[in-house]
């Protein structure tokens, strides 16, 4: 089961509901199986701030980009022209080579006819996979400083999750925030995304935008609401109104806030336990 | 000397584009035969990725000497420039093609 944890806002809670609901599911007797978290917010991880554990291994990660042999290249300017990302430049005297704006879609390398532009590796980042419990998991990948494109990353993550782990191990994915590229690539295979929001005017308008995606991808998708007591009630009348299932609500505490501080976990707190037990029995169900 | 102006419109009274990559047009001027040309950005201008690269690159293909823009060159414009042996006039500032013109000269 994959679980993937998004928000269209920023800063509204998907970190503390995936270490939370993770460190909670692995306690649980009935779950069998183990439960990973993973963190796939690849530009910012930040759930290893909350969950410590041994590191049981670290893969460095690469892309493919072509490089330029000059000796072969006539200069016949395939690969500029087919280049849908503006990556190479030719300039008369040489192709210039962008690799932070190529897609390693390998279309110049294989178009080209003079074999000018093979492919090759490219460091882009870390992943590293600790062990936090005996049936709790921590996957964290990591961009490295300067590398623009998040997805082939966490292509690579995914990978390694289905490499590592049963369908029937429960991974709960922390997301990167927004709807563009790096979340879609992140819910993708997803039985259930979880778009976790706040009860405020700005929390409603990007939680509409992270609906309408989901719609867009065709995800089952279900919305927590997060410091719930602050803002106003347009959210739940939104959810209402739209259909859209509303599986719990995080209450807005000053412990929690003291916890969330000092990296500890909130569930801690028997109200917050509660409701995280509420949201996991809802995910259940709806999956 | 050819020198390519990053511009709001294609004549002398025309602003010079405190953009580069993302300018309006490229005015292109022929020292020599004293001839004043317009190309168009638009495909560039509304690009998600590499607008600057596609710039740079339209800019060398015209031929430039010099290149000259309102504001800065973005990195990856100026990479390809330079790689080219293009010279860069940057912070021309909000002023006609004629006005940037005559200050280039002196």
């Amino acid at each position: 089961m994959k679980i993937a944890i998004a928000s269209g806002k920023g800063g509204t809670g998907k970190t503390t509901l995936a270490v939370n609901l993770a460190s909670y599911i692995a306690g649980l007797e009935d779950v069998t199986g183990k439960v990973v978290l993973v963190d796939m917010d690849v530009e910012e991880p930040n759930s290893g701030l909350f969950i410590k554990g041994d590191l049981m291994k670290s893969e460095i990660k690469y892309r493919m980009v072509p490089e330029w042999i000059g000796d072969k290249c006539t200069f016949c300017k395939k690969c500029a022209g087919v280049c849908n990302f503006n990556a190479l430049a030719y300039i008369g005297v040489s192709v210039l080579i962008f690799p932070e704006l190529c897609h390693s879609c390998y279309a110049c390398s294989e178009l080209c006819p003079e074999d000018a532009l093979p492919m090759k590796a490219d460091r882009m980042g870390e992943l590293r996979h600790y062990s936090i419990s005996d049936n709790l998991h921590f996957v964290e990948s990591r961009l490295d400083i300067g590398i623009e494109q998040a997805v082939p990353l966490i292509k690579e993550t995914h990978d390694f999750l289905k490499s590592e782990y049963d369908e029937s191990d429960i991974k709960i994915v922390d997301s990167p925030p927004g709807t563009s590229c790096p979340v879609i690539e992140a819910v993708k295979d997803a039985d259930l995304v979880v778009l976790v929001t706040e009860p405020t005017p700005f929390g409603l308008n990007d939680l509409k935008l992270a609906v309408d995606t989901m719609k867009e991808l065709d995800k089952r998708f279900a919305v927590v609401i997060n410091r719930s007591g602050i803002g106003n009630d347009e959210v739940e009348r939104y959810c209402f109104d739209n259909g859209i299932s509303l599986i719990g609500k995080i209450p807005q505490m000053q412990l929690a806030a003291e916890l969330y501080s000092k990296g500890q976990l909130m569930i801690e707190i028997d109200e917050i336990k509660r409701e995280i037990d509420k949201i996991w029995r809802n995910i259940v169900e709806l999956k | 000397m050819k020198i390519v102006f990053a511009a709001t419109g294609g004549n002398w009274d025309s602003k010079v584009d405190s953009r580069f990559g993302r300018a309006e047009g490229f005015v292109l001027y022929d020292e020599e035969k004293d001839e004043l040309s317009w190309h168009s950005n638009a495909e560039n201008k509304a690009a998600g990725h590499g607008a600057g690269v596609q710039a740079g690159q339209k800019v060398v293909s015209l031929g430039a000497d010099v290149v000259v823009t309102g504001g800065n060159f973005g990195p990856k414009a100026a990479e390809v420039i330079q790689a080219a042996g293009i010279r860069m006039i940057p912070d021309a500032g909000e002023v006609t093609l004629k006005e940037a013109y005559t200050k280039i000269k002196k």
